[in-house]
């Protein structure tokens, strides 16, 4: 019998529920399933995922270090995929501030990072599922990384016909390195694809570049608020499965990815079943450089979602 | 859950080219790169700048010096030529003028983003085309890289009879006047059918010489002054005289400082105006206002 207590609780209320990890330079791991399962046993909606990172020791002489390049997280509920492998948490949604995704503890000289990811649409989530991260430190910064995972939801009391699951896939360059060389690189086939049998809706590309500055051993980084590399020496090509140019001549990355916002944002547009996008990136030699033993690397990934009847 | 049957079969689409706009000049971006090859009705959603000044001028705000006119066939989309910075709202203090930290030589960077009002539906094989121009400033050549996001039409959607055109007027104030009041052609519905007005969006622009005969231009933020007379002020009408803004307001107090915009729904009759005073300009000052809408158009 249902307490009386939720009888009387709000027909769509809202709830958030997180879990933490520690992760070390290329380890792996999960949060306990039960810190993200609706405590209420109800079934809810899930709209906003949110990652929150922060460096467990400063790295002496680094600033503004984009450590959601390096924590990568991978989204699964019960049978179905809600990503292509994992993702860098820098990538599922846009950069809504991107001054304020890097917060230095001025005392402690640690970074404390934020990302967010607004779901295209509410995922209806079953009572007793859960939506399951598994997190990997790539080791593309030394040292631990306090890793926090988010959801924002809410409870609902009626089931839908119609589930929104979001497909999100991605695509990682290699390091062009050093930035003062040329160099090319491209997706493939199984990078930006949408495998399933039905069509994804598209919400967004996002694209981020890491920028090494490499001064010292740590690796200092200019984050992705450099322009001057996405502006004018690398540029991307995008086109679709049978060929067709979405972005025809090779544009400036930063021209594709709208470099405030990160992201090329998009309603209504789609991808076929079984059907992919492809990305063919242009690095062009950098002559004149304070800092010749940087190196750069792109980030682009593919949020949408696709629609499921519930049985 | 089982799949469900859907297919649309709607293509996201993205147009860049640039040019090199030298001062006191004009200059036009290939119009073939900004066309969609494929000869398919596109919806453009967004429309972004990039620029970039040749070598050794750091943290300028470009939008401010160069204006685009706007026009899709015979279709308007801007009143004259409006600068680059008053279109969309502002998204990033630090990417509007941005200096490269990793060139040996520093360059001064500057994006802005407009999202349309709503999605303008371009016909196949025709091009929106945009020209670039700079007044007589200070400057070496600056580079601008425009794009045209969007996406293409449903295959299943029939060519609509009535389409939405945006439409951009802007007022500048002179160089060099403490005070000056714009005029009924320029915050002005020309047509003869009423303009939705989204927002309007204003800035004030200011040159200053850091040392000889170099210069920095930037925007400054100007909220209303304490004491009167001890900064920028402005007030606001309609066509009736109806006040919109009822005291001397500083530019950024009305135009929101963080965005740069203040968002408004309303329809702007046809011929209407909006009568901006301003008072107080530095001489190293020129206030920026523009109005942005649309109006639905019959194909």
């Amino acid at each position: 019998m249902q307490n009386p207590v939720y009888a009387m609780q709000s027909k769509a209320s809202p709830i958030h529920l997180s879990g933490s990890l520690l992760l070390f330079p290329g380890s792996s791991g999960s949060v306990p399933p039960a810190a993200l399962k609706n405590p209420m046993g109800q079934d809810m909606e899930l709209l906003e995922v949110k990652f929150e990172l922060s460096l467990v020791t400063a790295i002496t002489g680094a600033e503004n270090i984009p450590a959601g390049a390096s924590i990568w997280c991978e989204l699964m509920m019960g049978g179905n995929k809600l990503t292509n492998g994992a993702i860098p948490v820098w990538n599922y949604g846009r950069a809504e501030n991107i001054e304020g995704e890097y917060k230095r503890d001025t005392t402690s000289g640690r970074e404390f990072l934020a990302y967010s990811w607004r779901l295209p649409r509410p995922l209806f989530i079953p009572a007793g599922a859960v939506v399951i991260p598994k997190f990997t430190h790539t080791g593309l910064f030394p040292g631990a990384i306090s890793v926090r995972i988010g959801y924002s939801a809410r409870t609902v009391f009626t089931k839908p016909k119609v589930v929104y699951m979001p497909w999100v896939a991605k695509y990682v360059s290699k390091a062009f390195n050093p930035i003062t060389a040329a160099g090319t690189d491209a997706s493939s086939e199984l990078d930006l694809v949408n495998p399933h049998p039905e069509v994804l809706h598209l919400q967004r590309f996002t694209g981020r570049l890491y920028t090494s500055r490499g001064t010292t051993a740590a690796g200092p980084s200019t984050a992705d608020i450099a322009p001057e590399i996405g502006g004018l020496y690398l540029f991307a090509r995008m086109s679709d499965s049978y060929g067709r140019p979405i972005v025809r001549s090779y544009t400036p990355f930063q021209s594709v990815f709208e470099g405030v916002g990160q992201s090329w944002e998009m309603d209504g547009a789609t991808l076929d079943p079984e059907a992919f996008f492809v990305v063919n990136l242009r690095k062009d030699a950098l002559s004149t450089t304070v800092y010749p033993s940087a190196q750069t690397q792109a980030f682009v990934s593919m949020v949408g979602w696709r629609e499921l009847e519930l049985a | 859950m089982k799949p469900r049957a859907n297919f649309q079969g709607v293509s996201p689409v993205l147009m860049s080219s640039s040019c090199d706009v030298l001062a006191s000049n004009s200059a036009i971006p290939d119009s073939g790169q900004l066309t969609y090859p494929f000869r398919k009705a596109v919806l453009i959603e967004e429309i972004r700048w990039t620029m970039r000044t040749a070598n050794g001028n750091e943290n300028q705000n470009l939008g401010a010096l160069v204006s685009v006119k706007m026009q899709l066939g015979q279709r308007y989309l801007t009143r004259d030529s409006v600068p680059v910075w008053l279109f969309g709202t502002r998204l990033s203090w630090l990417d509007e003028q941005h200096t490269s930290a990793l060139l040996a030589t520093p360059q001064s960077f500057s994006r802005y983003r407009w999202r349309l009002p709503e999605p303008l539906y371009v016909e196949a094989g025709q091009v929106l085309s945009s020209v670039f121009s700079r007044g007589a400033d200070v400057l070496s050549s600056i580079n601008v890289q425009v794009t045209y996001v969007g996406r293409t039409v449903s295959p299943d959607q029939p060519r609509p009879r009535v389409v939405a055109i945006p439409y951009v007027a802007p007022f500048v104030s002179t160089a060099g006047l403490t005070y000056e009041q714009s005029n009924e052609f320029d915050l002005l519905n020309p047509f003869d059918i009423p303009l939705r007005i989204q927002r309007l969006t204003g800035r004030v622009l200011q040159q200053t010489e850091v040392t000889t005969n170099v210069y920095k231009i930037i925007e400054v933020l100007s909220l209303t002054p304490a004491v009167a007379g001890g900064g920028v002020t402005i007030l606001m009408n309609d066509s009736w005289g109806g006040k919109m803004v009822n005291d001397r307001t500083g530019p950024s107090d009305i135009f929101d400082c963080l965005r740069a915009a203040w968002t408004v729904d309303t329809m702007m009759p046809p011929k209407g105006i909006y009568e901006a005073r301003i008072w107080n300009m530095d001489t190293s000052q020129r206030v920026h206002i523009a109005m942005i809408g649309t109006r639905e158009e019959t194909l």
